[in-house]
């Protein structure tokens, strides 16, 4: 019976509360202990779609996926920017821990070439992560064929859109809106609009300059009006006027897995866990 | 030895029309007869020696073309080519047959029949049916070649035995002397070896006494040695322009495929490759697809072409393809496994997807970032070629994205202004530099906060204070 519970549990579909310690196969851990706790398998979906909706550039919108992204630059496969609004800093990525050297730069002249270059980029097998920009107005069911190309290369395709998105259906197995980083804790909020086989619409607090493997308790907040302007004043002293600490890069250390027993699992649940993962 | 012959009997035809697979009856006439003819005109009743008045009456819309002798010749020197990947010794007799001494290739392909195995379906793929013969001697092969009788001689005394079956019809002499042997009653080689030598030769020429002791090895029979062409240029002709991309790509792949035979028997590759697309009353379209490190794969080369291709759309149907690949580079062979699996290297694999972007989006969309030691911002990065290594410095100070032209800011109250007025949270970071080359610059910078929530990296001219300037964004 126990080897037909094990079989059940390997379902991607069925998730366990209190199953977030460390990532299952088929996730990338992000690096916020807080993300990967509220993520359905303990990080970013690997072979699949994730939509970030954020409205200005410079709230940290790259900043979420960095600790991801210099692991996986280290995988030995591209990492490929498709139609980038701004130029990809390169001191500054190499300062986030990024191996410069698989780095792959597209710049598409047309609208219709950059998903055909982000399918190409997907499907290829040859890239870890494709961060594209398909810009405004690119209807969602053309994303389709995307996430079946992520599926087939098993590459993780990250897409950048404006957060007036929200209210659209999408084959993305996750969609997250980024809300700017308040002036009071210095912390962005990514609220969780949908995700594959988890909870839906809650958000998580996150210091993006300061990821984490340790997981702090995670409270989950009632959705809010998907406005990034909203509460907090302007010109309001901001309480660290000091240079901010510089990111580290993250290492694959298993940091959080030894202090991560939090309340919720079950001790039986978790003894199978542990047996499929030795086996 | 033994000597492969690769007899081509419709290499008139095959000249006109292997660029396409299309069911128009089309017939070649020589000296106001017809020659060859393909299934469509077989079909209708047409055959060849017909003339041509009575061929039009059974066919309306029959095509006719004049035979191209030059033609015929070339694509037999750019089979020749492609053959050199089977055998270092390969010579051509024209005007219709390939000779191939396979004795040394036998054991690296593992016998004639595995050998042949690969050579007769990739001759088919270039468009060329073919009869073939094998034997100890050039002469003989080629007899049986011509007699289509496939079965192989390689026992040096089962010559004469193989060969006195032959009918005589296959000997080439001319029409008066084929009347001369019927007249003695001599339907076969056996009974034309019969005769005593001396008569032979006095009655017939000694051409064909000769012949006949060069196919039974009794004479050295040297054939001259095919030199390969240093570069290669491939052609094919539509008989009926071709519409669309699919008709041309049919066409290309039979070039790319005599081209891979070429490159694999000098043990090179190709980087770049020259199509031009000739069209009726319109300038040639020109396309030249590049790769990142020389290849032959076919298959890879297609892919490449195809995706430039589509690109393009065509001013005009097309009337002739031309491929040219000037510069052949050395590529060491890869091993026959590896051929066969289609399994490659993994770094193969990842030039493969640029290849490919490069192919359809142009050479300069597709790139690598790396770092340079510069303190001017916008000198600290470059964009290189996919193929160059990259340097890499980190900076933590510095934002993720940044602008490509700083942007002026409108400043209100003395303060900098993006979508409201901006909060300087941290700065300033004075950068003086460039004296030397005239683009100095002298600037303060500063992180500020936006109304909206956004992280921007700004500074203020020290040349002109109270100018202030976007020039990234923390992503």
């Amino acid at each position: 019976m126990n080897e037909a519970l094990e079989h059940l549990l390997q379902e991607p579909a069925i998730w366990r509360a209190g199953d977030s310690g460390q990532p299952r196969p088929g996730h990338i851990p992000s690096g916020f202990a807080e993300l990967d706790a509220a993520l359905p398998g303990g990080g970013w979906p690997d072979s699949a779609l994730t939509e970030l909706l954020h409205a200005p550039h410079g709230i940290g919108e790259l900043r979420l996926f960095m600790p991801a992204l210099a692991r996986l630059s280290r995988s030995g496969r591209w990492i490929a920017l498709i139609a980038p609004p701004h130029i990809p800093y390169a001191p500054a990525l190499a300062a986030q821990g990024v191996d410069l050297s698989r780095i792959l730069l597209v710049h598409p002249r047309r609208h219709q070439d950059t998903l055909w270059a982000a399918e190409q980029a997907l499907r290829s097998g040859t890239c870890a992560a494709v961060l594209a920009w398909p810009g405004s107005g690119t209807p969602a069911r053309q994303f389709r064929r995307l996430q079946l190309a992520a599926e087939a290369g098993r590459s993780w395709g990250i897409l950048f859109r404006g957060h007036d998105c929200t209210q659209e259906a999408s084959p993305s197995a996750l969609r997250v809106v980024l809300h700017a980083e308040t002036p009071e804790d210095g912390n962005a909020r990514l609220e969780l609009l949908k995700c594959r086989g988890g909870l839906i619409r809650h958000s998580v607090q996150l210091d993006l300059d300061r990821p984490r493997t340790r997981a702090l308790p995670v409270k989950p907040t009632t959705p809010v009006v998907a406005n990034g302007a909203t509460g907090w004043q302007q010109r309001r002293p901001r309480p660290d006027n000091r240079p901010r600490p510089e990111p580290q890069p993250q290492l694959p250390l298993p940091l959080g897995r030894s202090g991560t027993t939090r309340g919720g699992a079950s001790p039986g649940l978790r003894l199978v866990h542990h047996r499929h993962v030795e086996s | 030895m033994l000597w492969l012959a690769l007899h081509l009997p419709h290499l008139p035809l095959e000249v006109h029309c292997r660029g396409t697979d299309t069911d128009q009856a089309l017939a070649v006439i020589d000296g106001g007869r017809i020659l060859a003819v393909n299934s469509a005109a077989a079909g209708a009743g047409v055959h060849p020696g017909l003339g041509l008045a009575a061929a039009r009456s059974l066919a309306p819309s029959l095509m006719l073309l004049e035979r191209h002798p030059a033609g015929e010749a070339r694509a037999l020197r750019q089979l020749a080519d492609w053959a050199l990947q089977f055998t270092s010794q390969v010579s051509c007799q024209a005007p219709d047959t390939l000779l191939l001494e396979l004795g040394g290739s036998l054991r690296l392909f593992g016998g004639l029949t595995p050998l042949l195995r690969r050579l007769e379906p990739e001759l088919a793929a270039l468009g060329y049916r073919h009869q073939r013969g094998t034997a100890p001697t050039p002469v003989a092969a080629w007899l049986l070649a011509r007699n289509s009788d496939s079965a192989p001689i390689t026992d040096p005394e089962d010559l004469h035995r193989r060969l006195a079956a032959l009918p005589a019809s296959l000997l080439p002499l001319d029409h008066a002397r084929h009347q001369a042997l019927s007249g003695l009653g001599i339907r076969t080689l056996g009974e034309l070896m019969a005769l005593p030598a001396r008569d032979l030769g006095n009655r017939l020429g000694k051409e064909l006494l000769s012949l006949l002791e060069r196919a039974l090895g009794r004479q050295p029979d040297p054939r001259p040695r095919h030199h390969p062409a240093r570069h290669y240029r491939g052609r094919l002709e539509f008989p009926t322009p071709a519409e669309g991309s699919e008709a041309v790509l049919f066409a290309l792949h039979r070039l790319l495929q005599e081209l891979a035979g070429l490159l694999r028997g000098l043990e090179t590759g190709v980087q770049q490759l020259d199509l031009r697309l000739e069209h009726r009353r319109v300038p040639a379209t020109r396309l030249q697809p590049g790769l990142m490190r020389p290849s032959r794969s076919p298959a890879h080369l297609l892919m490449i072409c195809r995706e430039r291709l589509e690109q393009h759309t065509l001013p005009a149907p097309v009337t002739a393809i031309e491929l040219r690949a000037e510069h052949l580079l050395p590529l060491p062979p890869e091993a026959m496994i590896l051929l066969e699996s289609g399994a490659q290297a993994p770094e193969q694999h990842r030039l493969e997807l640029i290849e490919r972007l490069r192919a359809r989006l142009g050479e300069e969309a597709v790139g690598r970032l790396a770092t340079l030691p510069e303190h001017r911002p916008e000198k600290a990065w470059r964009l290189l070629p996919p193929d160059r290594a990259a340097e890499q410095r980190p900076d933590p100070h510095r934002p993720l994205w940044l602008l490509s032209s700083p942007r002026a800011l409108r400043t209100g109250q003395g303060l900098p202004h993006w979508q409201g007025p901006l909060l300087l949270c941290h700065g300033p970071e004075r950068i003086e530099t460039g004296w030397w080359d005239g683009e100095d610059i002298c600037r303060d910078y500063y992180r500020a906060r936006a109304a909206n929530g956004a992280l921007l990296w700004i500074y203020q001219d020290r040349r002109r204070p109270g100018d202030w300037y976007l020039h990234g964004f923390f992503g």
